[in-house]
């Protein structure tokens, strides 16, 4: 089924491994040099940047071509054009499977584009032919489909994104919906981390380790009722209803359910993830705990308090503190194999690129100027230094 | 085979010694996990937190806390965070330096960030500089400088180099000016300024790591302004530029295989030269045709730069 060969996958993952390793001083040049040969796969592949030129500039041109086609053979109907599509996403899945196979790219971009193409073109033909329902189940399959063949793990995000937001166009009240959403996609966790517990950490292990943090954070999703960002994100594709924020007095049950859940979801995902040192699955419950924090006040109904930031600036600054200094205790500095310290050169490049991409975060905050809260004289919070304010509104 | 499986073949054959083979398994297996990354997010998150509630407080409770409160907490949190950085810093380098401790570059940046609420505060109270207010940013962001090459702090330097944009853009936007055009001319010579000075530093030899960052931020910026020009009066003039720029950026990124400068290059080149011509372009077939043709032009040279540089980063 797969289009590359478990073997190449595996070579490519432990050459990635290997240099990852010389480049932290876990291994010498010249082991990493005796090391390569044996890691080569006759697979033609090129660097982050130049692969995503390639995917978004191919993108352009399959959408642009089928435009062109549409505009130039002046179909009109809805069933004509949704044919154009249909052949054209074919056309796209035989250019991937060519160039992937014959040409022998991996990871390319311009083949990840012909296969995305492919799922864009489907769901528009769906669009065109059918509703939104379809639109879901058909981007669903041709999403799943994708990945099954080439083995992207975003074009399987993309699947599970589509399968939650089915429920929405049934026409079932929004609280059904959610819970529905919600249920599909445990099963989906369900069933990646059994999965991935007989992959192990090798591959296919990695991607299911990426599809269960996934599906939970997206469970998560649908039960926070406060969560407007991420009804929004839906809303935006087109695929779900505009989401109110708390539940109407019918639905009190399942609003105090998802109080519940909310915070039993993070907690419990924060356990397994340390239980199996899971590190997607500990970063995307990380996150889901921050947001448990943020959408407490508005789930209670109470009034938010300037000074709440700063009591969970105190608490994460706290938290990282009192780890820190309870791992660099232990024996070796750690303790159960966890560890504060840095043991990948590109821990340090990821903090580097953080830094560097805060610039943008400072930037955000000079263009949406101060701080959130009731509009007053003073408006030095947030300001226009790219920190908190020397240049607010005065 | 597993990589475990190939690290016990690697070990048979001599190629790593058993110390290597069990430090490499163990991260394999995930025996040994860090959690180094998740800590300094954390800690990043929480002095933003802590950070933008002070400044909500501030500015929502000034009249209830009074002056001498405000100035006196928030000069407390400053002068205690430069003291905890001075007192515990190593040595200045011109190279590259390690942080004495975990919390050492949060510190510097929450001094930093309290700086500029201290000072928008006294502005707002005391308003010393009137008409010329916005040199509070650039005093700011020269004093952020200062402390990002003295503490080599990453984070600080990415704040300076914001306040000072922002300081470029108040000092040019409070002229009242209608047109767009002195923002976008501010937003390039800004740009270039930053590019010559991250160069000048790294030839000098000082803080040479800083020089990425000082690249990224400034080739943005100019590029973005050139693309805006696109729609201007004087477009011939950006597209000219724009073509230059994008020109360099793709052959030094190519050369010192620094490829997101390629992506730039490429990205924002075709995005300019694109709106120049679809706009002389008049049928929706005809721009539909240009972009297939274009882009299929850049597919294959991109292609062809692929293939020669493979994996390189």
């Amino acid at each position: 089924m797969r289009k590359y060969a478990a073997e190449d996958e595996r070579r490519i993952r432990t050459e990635r491994l290997a240099r990852a390793w010389a480049r932290s001083g876990l291994l010498d040049p010249p082991q990493l040099e005796r090391m390569l040969p044996e890691l080569k796969v006759g697979l033609r592949r090129t660097n982050l940047f130049l692969r995503l030129i390639l995917f978004v500039f191919g993108l352009l041109i399959i959408l642009a071509s089928v435009a062109f086609v549409v505009v130039v053979s002046e179909l009109n109907h809805d069933d004509q054009i949704a044919v154009v599509c249909v052949f054209a996403a074919a056309g796209c899945l035989a250019l991937a499977e060519a160039l992937a196979g014959s040409l022998r790219l991996y990871r390319f971009g311009i083949e990840e584009a012909g296969a995305v193409g492919a799922i864009g073109l489907l769901m528009i033909a769906a669009g065109f032919a059918a509703d939104s329902f379809t639109v879901a189940v058909v981007g669903a399959v041709a999403a799943v489909a994708v990945y099954l063949r080439f083995g992207y793990v975003y074009a399987v995000i993309a699947s599970i994104v589509c399968l939650a937001a089915a429920p929405f166009q049934i026409g079932v009240p929004e609280t059904a919906a959610r819970a529905l959403a919600s249920c599909v996609l445990a099963v989906i966790f369900v069933v990646a981390r059994s999965m991935k517990r007989q992959a192990g950490h090798d591959f296919p292990g990695d991607e299911y380790s990426a599809i269960q943090a996934v599906a939970w954070a997206g469970v998560y999703g649908f039960l926070n009722l406060h969560l407007a960002s991420f009804a929004n994100s839906v809303r935006f594709l087109g695929l779900g209803p505009a989401l109110s924020g708390p539940a109407p007095p019918a639905a009190r049950v399942f609003y105090w359910f998802t109080f519940g859940a909310i915070w039993a979801i993070p907690i419990a995902g924060i356990y397994l993830a340390l239980r199996s040192r899971d590190r997607a699955l500990l970063d995307v419950n990380l996150l889901l705990a921050l947001v448990t924090l943020a959408t407490n006040k508005p789930y209670l109904g109470a009034e938010r308090q300037t000074w709440d930031p700063i009591l969970l600036g105190l608490l994460l600054i706290g938290a990282a503190v009192i780890i820190r200094r309870w791992l660099a205790s232990g024996p070796a500095r750690e303790r159960s194999g966890f560890t504060a310290e840095r043991i990948l050169a590109g821990d340090k490049r990821a903090l580097e690129i953080l830094a560097t991409a805060s610039v943008a975060l400072d930037s955000a905050r000079q263009a949406s100027g101060p701080a959130p809260g009731p509009p007053d004289h003073f408006q030095g919070g947030g300001g226009r230094s790219g920190g908190a304010g020397a240049g607010g509104e005065f | 085979m597993t990589v475990i499986e190939r690290l016990q073949d690697w070990n048979r054959a001599g190629i790593v010694t058993d110390a290597q083979y069990h430090a490499l398994s163990a991260l394999v297996r995930n025996e040994r996990f860090s959690v180094f990354l998740e800590l300094n997010a954390l800690l990043y998150l929480g002095v933003i937190a802590v950070v933008g509630g002070l400044a909500w407080t501030v500015q929502t409770h000034f009249t209830s806390l009074g002056d001498f409160f405000i100035l006196t907490v928030l000069s407390l949190f400053l002068a205690g965070s430069l003291f905890y950085c001075f007192s515990r810093a190593t040595a200045f380098s011109v190279e590259q330096t390690a942080s004495p401790n975990f919390v050492f570059d949060y510190v510097l940046y929450f001094a930093c960030l309290v700086l500029s609420v201290e000072l928008g505060y006294l502005e707002f109270n005391f308003q010393w500089l009137q008409e010329a207010w916005p040199n509070y940013l650039l005093f700011s962001s020269i004093i952020f400088f200062i402390l990002a090459h003295r503490f080599d702090n990453r984070l600080v330097l990415s704040l300076a180099l914001s306040t000072l944009a922002g300081w470029c853009g108040l000092s040019v936007s409070r002229f009242g000016f209608i047109s767009s055009e002195p923002v976008r001319l501010t937003a390039i010579v800004y740009g270039v300024f930053i590019a010559i000075m991250g160069t000048a530093l790294h030839r000098q030899g000082l803080k040479r790591h800083f020089l990425e960052t000082y690249l990224h931020i400034a080739a943005n910026v100019v590029f973005l302004a050139l693309v805006s020009g696109m729609w201007d009066g004087r477009k011939v003039f950006y597209l000219a530029a724009l073509i230059l720029l994008a020109s360099v950026a793709i052959v030094l990124g190519v050369r010192f295989r620094r490829f997101a400068f390629v992506v730039y290059g490429t990205v924002f080149g075709y995005i300019g030269v694109s709106i120049q011509i679809v706009s002389g372009i008049h049928e929706f077939t005809a721009a539909l045709a240009y972009i297939v043709t274009s882009g299929l032009c850049v597919i294959i040279a991109i292609a062809v730069l692929a293939r020669q540089f493979g994996r390189d980063e």
